[in-house]
């Protein structure tokens, strides 16, 4: 089964114009999203696939898709160990 | 351009026929410090770095990026707010304490297209009657300590319990939206009358109905001291907003006998901001006429706010007309 992905159920956050800012409603540290960022946390509303993300970004931003998935990896990582975002089975 | 004029394209940037104008160059370093301070005093944060992102208004080299990483702070601070918020109300609601989220986060999340748009400083929570000190007792065993010093102690304003959790986060507990005559003729149990909810980090807050945020939006305008701009960009938010609704709207302004104030709320701001009487309430607030005790309520709640402030504040000499200072007889309202 493959793994998707999808924003905490438990995170604040706000859009301002050149970042998303992202905070654990229950513990943890402000994040702050900006450049790529802005579109990944976008994408996030609905639950998707490492692979959906990177098909998208690659066509939103001329890059190959192996590109944008070993840039994606940590982030994603990152960002669920800090509990922003949800993995689903 | 007169800063006055300035202050108020931005605080109505946005809004549908609203007469918006900007400067084509950028602002003298003197102006643009002006704006900056304005823009925070009036809580239009939010506004001014959706001006300057639509570059409609133009900035000079590092203005730009200076209102981009103050707001970035101050919704950082909402944020912070917010987790609070969603502690509180799971503290209150495990002691049994229904708790209805007033202003600042219900506006933002309510009323706004982008709650970035709408920045906020605290929390202010209603209980029901009776339930102040209960609810008080129970956020302290959440954490909170009671302030030493109440903020809110002006006669105008309904009595509030105010509690702190660090120095920069104060939360304070109310039982009605707002103290003096007008407290008695609104039953604070109608105010728990078919609410609002919007969520937060998976939690369901509740809020004031749609009209009686109105109503609570339009007592900040017109009774008390000078309103924050942002508060008559509220009144116009809620009216656009198409969650009023109008027949129940009128209902409750009757009822609570505060036509006079929603009127003069809705008229301020349509009138401060230009805005064309293209719908119905607009048109209705335009044409009421306050009567006799209409007017000595108003001189009363006036009378209040200067004798606590001791002068007008914000935008009141911006924005009243001339001739509207309170007369000592009206402060009888209030004894």
């Amino acid at each position: 089964m493959k793994v998707r992905y999808s924003r905490g159920r438990r995170v604040l956050w706000r859009q301002t114009s050149d970042r998303v800012l992202l905070l654990p409603a229950d513990d943890g540290e402000l994040v702050s999203l900006t450049g790529t960022g802005l579109l990944l946390w976008e994408l996030l509303a609905e639950p998707m696939e490492l692979m959906e993300i990177a098909d998208f970004m690659s066509a939103t931003y001329g890059v190959t898709t192996d590109v944008v998935e070993s840039d994606l990896v940590p982030v994603l990582d990152d960002l669920g160990h800090r509990g922003l975002i949800e993995l689903a089975g | 351009m007169p800063d006055t004029d300035l202050c108020l394209s931005l605080a109505a940037y946005g809004l549908a026929g609203a007469v918006v104008e900007f400067p084509d160059e950028p602002l003298d370093r003197s102006s643009w410090q002006r704006l900056r301070n304005a823009a925070f005093n009036h809580q239009l944060d939010g506004l001014l770095a959706a001006v300057v992102a639509d570059r409609a208004l133009a900035t000079k080299e590092g203005q730009r990026e200076a209102v981009e990483e103050f707001h970035a702070d101050r919704m950082s601070a909402c944020l912070t707010l917010e987790a609070a918020l969603v502690g509180l109300a799971d503290s209150l609601e495990r002691a049994g304490i229904p708790v209805l989220v007033l202003r600042g986060p219900s506006t933002a999340h309510l009323d706004y297209p982008n709650p970035a748009l709408r920045p906020f400083a605290d929390i202010d929570l209603l209980v029901p009657a009776g339930m102040m000190e209960k609810a008080g007792g129970a956020l302290v065993l959440s954490g909170l300590r009671k302030a030493a010093r109440p903020k809110h102690n002006e006669t105008w304003e309904a009595p509030a319990l105010t509690l702190v959790v660090r120095q920069e986060l104060e939360v304070d507990v109310y039982e009605h939206v707002i103290g003096g005559p007008l407290a008695g003729t609104i039953p604070a149990t109608q105010l728990w009358s078919d609410p609002s909810s919007f969520e937060l980090a998976g939690t369901t807050l509740s809020a004031l109905s749609p009209e009686a945020r109105l109503v609570a939006a339009c007592l900040r305008v017109t009774v008390g001291p000078a309103p924050r701009l942002i508060a008559l960009r509220d009144v116009v938010q809620l009216v656009l907003g198409g969650q009023v609704e109008a027949g129940r709207l009128y209902s409750l302004a009757r009822q609570w006998g505060v036509q006079a104030v929603v009127a003069r709320g809705v008229r301020q701001a349509w009138e401060s901001f230009s805005l064309a009487d293209v719908l119905a309430l607009s048109t209705w607030a335009r044409r009421h006429r306050p009567t006799a005790e209409d007017a000595a309520l108003f001189d009363a709640y006036r009378q209040a706010a200067f004798d606590n402030k001791g002068r007008p504040g914000r935008s009141r000499r911006l924005l009243l007309p001339a001739g509207t200072r309170a007369s000592r007889r009206a402060g009888a309202l209030f004894r």
